[in-house]
């Protein structure tokens, strides 16, 4: 026991001195996170003060128009309608039956339609102006947040849970004799592989919660986006992540003899993809493949745990925890036993 | 040009290595470039799949539903909402409404009458609290003593405008898309795999003890930098050309249809600006751990706030102002909009190959203080 | 005088590692730089091949200042440096080419050369290995291989046979003479004394990046009082005789190593046939007898009252 304290306290020491080990756990995904803050921050305050809408001089809807705030109307002439759509010096052209006349379907176009629609709409009810009072929300949202991407920080979180995948590489990489001369020396001594993993695992497991905890608590509290509601599954299935993580980089460090360059580029190379398959560049990818793979939804890891970090802090709903929890354990169960195989005999052909 | 020569032979030592990041990166842009719903801005109104629980059972309620069920599908209603929640989280409904029993009464009082719970993921979810409002608001503008004229309302709000668009037909609207968003996720793939191959063969040449022998050298700096630039340059050119043979090999038919030269060139000009970031960072550091951490954070971050992963123009005018200071805002700029020539989009070609001077002249003024110690 | 080092001064802020040091080198000789670790050898070569900046002094090479941009003097310097520079990627051939190529661009001279390289190192055999898998003398001569390649006429050579087996070893002190044969300067950093002596003519012994003294490998050991050290060992000795053996004519001190003597004598005296006629007068048969001529070791010995190899 007292020689496994040992190791974690060395091992610790040796990985908190290496920047470059700070920089990757620690500040990078705080300025991802503020990246993704940044991209989504103003992006239900579309500014719609520029829309430009054309129509001619005597168009009877002119008056009506020019009462709305977000429309700019402008008077053109018939033969320079074209003209001004094609280069965009009006966004649509409104004629007196009021359809319109756009280039493309954008967002603008698509609101001045709405616009039009309802005008119309209004015109064939046939009731005074002042006998709509449109300022009235009937409906009672029952969301919790306000910021529909919330998914995308609970993608963002899962992915950096598992990032103890590259230290678990850089340890085991360490105690590899073909790789490392301190992992000659190490093979030399009584000291068993197996503690200095172990020693080794927990280390980075401490430091990739910290480093995950500091995520957390920078989003939460300085980008003052509620993310945690319920603490305990959300740790648990941090923690399990964590635990995935790490294995699968002891795992991809154990079982073949390639440079640590290429194990880590192997690491970086899965994880992309399965956070790319559970939607973090965007939630449009993960909704339309789990409609045609539904499989994918339950067995990727990190969809595992950012659904159920979804589940648990805005749904509120913990019905499909247990399986989450069975699932993520047996990946890191069937990892730890096919790492230590790899482990247990070693010899080396070249060192 | 020995240093060149042995910057490709290093190459291929790490070439396993890289043929699986560009497959990697090739899988996730089909993927991504096919799974594209139809944006929110197409005229086609997206139909959400929306589950009610009428408690009210009147015939302003019913009237509601109808209207609603003419926009969109109208799924199997759920037992409670917790229930409901659990259908939002399958993707089965886009979004729950629960009619409370009084609601005719809450309408006519202008009060808030009805619970809605949406999907949170997809923004189209608002619709619906849209839908409901104008349909009630048009409902409350007939009311006469408690009475509502809601044939009258049925029938107004089936109104629409007529919408022409100016010159090409419709149906390419799908193939746009595409090439669009691929396109634009390519400058993503650009800027991840670039720094990242090219990193793991300069991580050979920059180790200090490689670069004294190359200093006590009499090659001269610039000779060196010239032939490394080469190098690197090489690589980033066929990781390019993969890229655009992507595109042609998956959808070589609808070329034609779309400004595919504008498309290239784009690439090829965005290609070269991040070159010399590359070049740059290689300059400043050595250490992979930091080359892959920028790799990330520079290819994820700024394709978020320049508009790969979402349209410009839904992003915050502050966010489009810091993403200016990077080479992505104009790639994509330049691939949304459609031009008869490249004249009309030279100012931010022009940007593009700014950064990428600007990019370049910054790593050789690194390489030349790195020179002495 | 190919190599003018004038008063160099080198600070890294409170550590001073080169105080003032001088350094000259003829062409054609093999010029010894000696001191124990951490005396500045290294930093010394660095700041005379502008690798590292210096505080004050003056360099020269070949007539001219020595500055990073001296591309046509660099063309005429080798170095092999203290660790195995090269790629762990690239094969033994291909590690010479590549190096050979940044001196020499006409493609066919340099093939030459290359080929030239290889043999003189003795790794024809290991032309296609990786360095991975060559042992560590081996892996000394590829880095060898990669200095010289390019026929350079000024060499430096930083501790080229730390860790190397003696056959290795012994390869490669032949090649560097060979090498000075052939018209090049040679300036060698080392600590092993035996290589010093056998190789060079003019020596340099520094310390706390001080000149200490410098001169032929004659002129040092004039330098000493310490002369000539006649060692011996007896069958058997009492201690009355062993006190005798200090009135020895010119005898300066008497020192107990085990069952040796070890006796300091006063310089040019018959000092040995006065041994051996204390020891016929003294009924003594003696097992061994050796007269050890002073060496390097005890040339530093006394001028800074440390060991060569600490």
């Amino acid at each position: 026991m007292k020689g496994l304290m040992r190791n974690i306290l060395y091992q610790t020491k040796n990985t908190c001195r290496n920047t470059s080990f700070l920089f990757w756990v620690v500040i990078y995904p705080i300025v991802l996170a503020a990246f993704f803050y940044a991209a989504f921050n103003g992006i239900m305050d579309i500014e719609l003060e520029d829309i430009n809408v054309g129509i001619v001089e005597d168009n009877p809807v002119g008056f009506i128009l020019d009462d709305i705030d977000l429309v700019n109307v402008k008077i053109v002439k018939e033969d320079e309608i074209e003209k001004k759509i094609e280069n965009e010096e009006i966004d649509a052209f409104i004629d007196s039956d009021l359809s319109l006349l756009v280039k493309k379907s954008g967002i603008k176009q698509t609101i001045v339609k709405e616009v039009v629609d309802q005008i119309k709409q209004m015109v064939k009810l046939n009731r005074p102006m002042n006998s709509y009072d449109f300022s009235i929300d009937y409906t009672i949202s029952k969301n919790q947040t306000a910021n529909p991407m919330i998914i995308i920080f609970y993608s963002l979180i899962a992915m950096v849970s598992a990032y103890g995948l590259f230290s678990g590489i850089e340890s085991v990489c360490l105690i590899q004799a073909n790789l490392s001369n301190v992992g000659i020396r190490i093979n030399a001594t009584p000291l068993k592989k197996f503690n200095f993993l172990i020693a080794a695992i927990i280390v980075i497991l401490i430091l990739n919660l910290i480093s995950n905890c500091l995520l957390i608590i920078f989003v939460q509290y300085l980008l003052k986006l509620d993310l945690l509601y319920e603490i305990k599954y959300s740790f648990l299935f941090i923690l399990l992540g964590n635990l995935f993580g790490v294995l699968l980089g002891v795992l991809i460090a154990v079982s073949n003899k390639l440079k640590p360059n290429t194990k880590t580029m192997i690491g970086m190379i899965f994880l992309l993809f399965l956070s790319f398959l559970s939607g973090m560049m965007s939630p449009d990818i993960k909704i339309t493949l789990e409609s045609k793979f539904p499989i994918l939804a339950r067995i990727n890891p990190l969809t595992i745990i950012s659904s159920n970090l979804y589940r648990v802090n805005l749904l509120e709903n913990t019905r499909f925890v247990k399986e989450g929890i069975i699932i993520l354990s047996i990946y890191c169960i069937v990892l730890a036993v096919i790492s230590y195989v790899f482990l247990r005999r070693r010899t080396y052909d070249s060192i | 040009m020995t240093v060149y020569k042995y910057f490709l032979r290093i190459s291929l030592k790490y070439k396993w290595a890289m043929i699986a990041y560009v497959t990697l990166f090739f899988v996730l842009s089909i993927i991504n470039s096919t799974s594209r719903p139809q944006s929110p801005s197409s005229f086609k109104e997206t139909k959400l799949d929306i589950s009610i629980i009428d408690n009210s059972n009147s015939n302003l309620s019913r009237s509601l539903i109808d209207y609603l069920a003419a926009k969109n599908n109208i799924v199997d209603p759920p037992k409670d909402l917790e229930d409901g929640k659990e259908l939002i989280f399958l993707e089965i409904a886009d979004a729950v409404i629960i009619i409370p029993e009084d609601f005719e009464e809450k309408v006519i009082n202008k009060e808030k009458a009805i619970e809605v719970y949406r999907d949170d993921r997809k923004i189209e979810s608002y619709q619906i609290q849209h839908q409901i409002n104008k349909f009630l608001s048009f409902v409350n503008a007939t009311n006469d003593n408690g009475d509502f004229d809601l044939d009258t309302v049925n029938l107004a709000l089936k109104e629409k405008a007529e919408v022409k668009i100016l010159g090409a037909s419709n149906g390419n609207e799908n193939i746009k898309e595409w090439f669009l968003y691929y396109f634009n996720f390519t400058s993503y793939v650009i800027i991840a795999v670039y720094i990242v191959l090219i990193g793991m063969v300069m991580t050979d040449f920059s180790e200090a003890n490689i670069e004294n022998r190359r200093k006590v050298s009499s090659k001269r700096n610039i000779d060196f930098n010239k032939e490394i630039y080469l190098g690197q340059f090489s690589l980033a050119a066929i990781v390019t050309s993969i890229f655009i043979l992507g595109s042609i090999i998956l959808k070589g038919k609808y070329i034609g249809e779309v400004q595919f030269g504008k498309y290239v060139i784009n690439t090829i000009i965005f290609s070269f600006a991040i070159l010399s970031l590359t070049y740059l960072i290689n300059n400043i550091t050595n250490n992979r751990f930091i080359k892959n951490g920028i790799s990330t954070v520079l290819s994820l971050g700024t394709s978020f706030i320049s508009g790969v992963m979402i349209p410009q123009e839904l992003l915050g005018q502050k966010v489009v102002s810091i993403s200016k200071f990077f080479p992505t805002y104009y790639f994509v700029k330049i691939n949304r909009t459609d031009i008869s020539s490249l004249l009309d989009v030279k100012y931010e070609i022009l940007m593009q190959l700014l950064f990428a001077m600007a990019f370049l002249l910054t790593g050789l003024y690194f390489s030349r203080i790195k020179k002495r110690v | 005088m190919i190599v003018k080092v004038n008063n160099l001064v080198k600070r890294y802020k409170e550590l001073i590692a080169l105080d003032h040091f001088n350094m000259e080198v003829e062409e054609g000789e093999i010029l010894g730089l000696l001191g124990p670790n951490g005396c500045g050898k290294t930093t010394a070569i660095n700041c005379i091949l502008a690798l590292l900046t210096y505080d004050k002094g003056e360099i020269q090479l070949f007539g001219k200042k020595m500055t990073p941009n001296s591309y046509d003097i660099k063309r005429k310097i080798g170095l092999v440096p203290q660790e195995v520079s090269v790629f762990d990627n690239l094969t033994v051939k291909e590690n010479i080419d590549y190096f050979c190529g940044l001196y020499i661009h006409d493609r066919s001279l340099r093939k030459k050369y290359v080929e030239e390289a290889i043999e003189f190192v003795g790794l024809r055999d290991y032309e296609k290995f990786y360095p991975k898998k060559l042992s560590g003398g081996l892996k000394r001569r590829l880095n060898i291989a990669c200095g010289i390649a390019h026929k350079p006429k000024l060499i430096f050579l930083d501790e080229p046979t730390v860790a190397v087996d003696a056959q290795s070893r012994n390869f490669i002190l032949n090649g560097i003479k060979e090498l000075n044969k052939e018209g090049s300067t040679i300036i060698y950093t080392t600590h092993y004394l035996e290589e010093v002596e056998m190789l060079c003519k003019r020596i340099i012994i520094m310390d706390n990046g001080k000149n200490i003294v410098s001169g032929t490998k004659e002129e040092l050991k004039d330098m000493i009082t310490t002369t000539e050290k006649i060692v011996v060992s007896f069958m058997a000795i009492d201690e009355e005789t062993e006190r005798k053996m200090k009135n020895i004519p010119h005898v300066i001190d008497v020192e107990r190593n085990g069952e040796d003597f070890v006796i300091k004598f006063e310089n040019g005296f018959n000092n040995i046939a006065n041994l051996l006629e204390f020891i016929k007068n003294n009924n003594l048969s003696y097992v061994k007898l050796y007269s050890q001529l002073p060496t390097l070791n005890d040339v530093f010995l006394e001028l800074t009252g440390k060991e060569l190899r600490d």
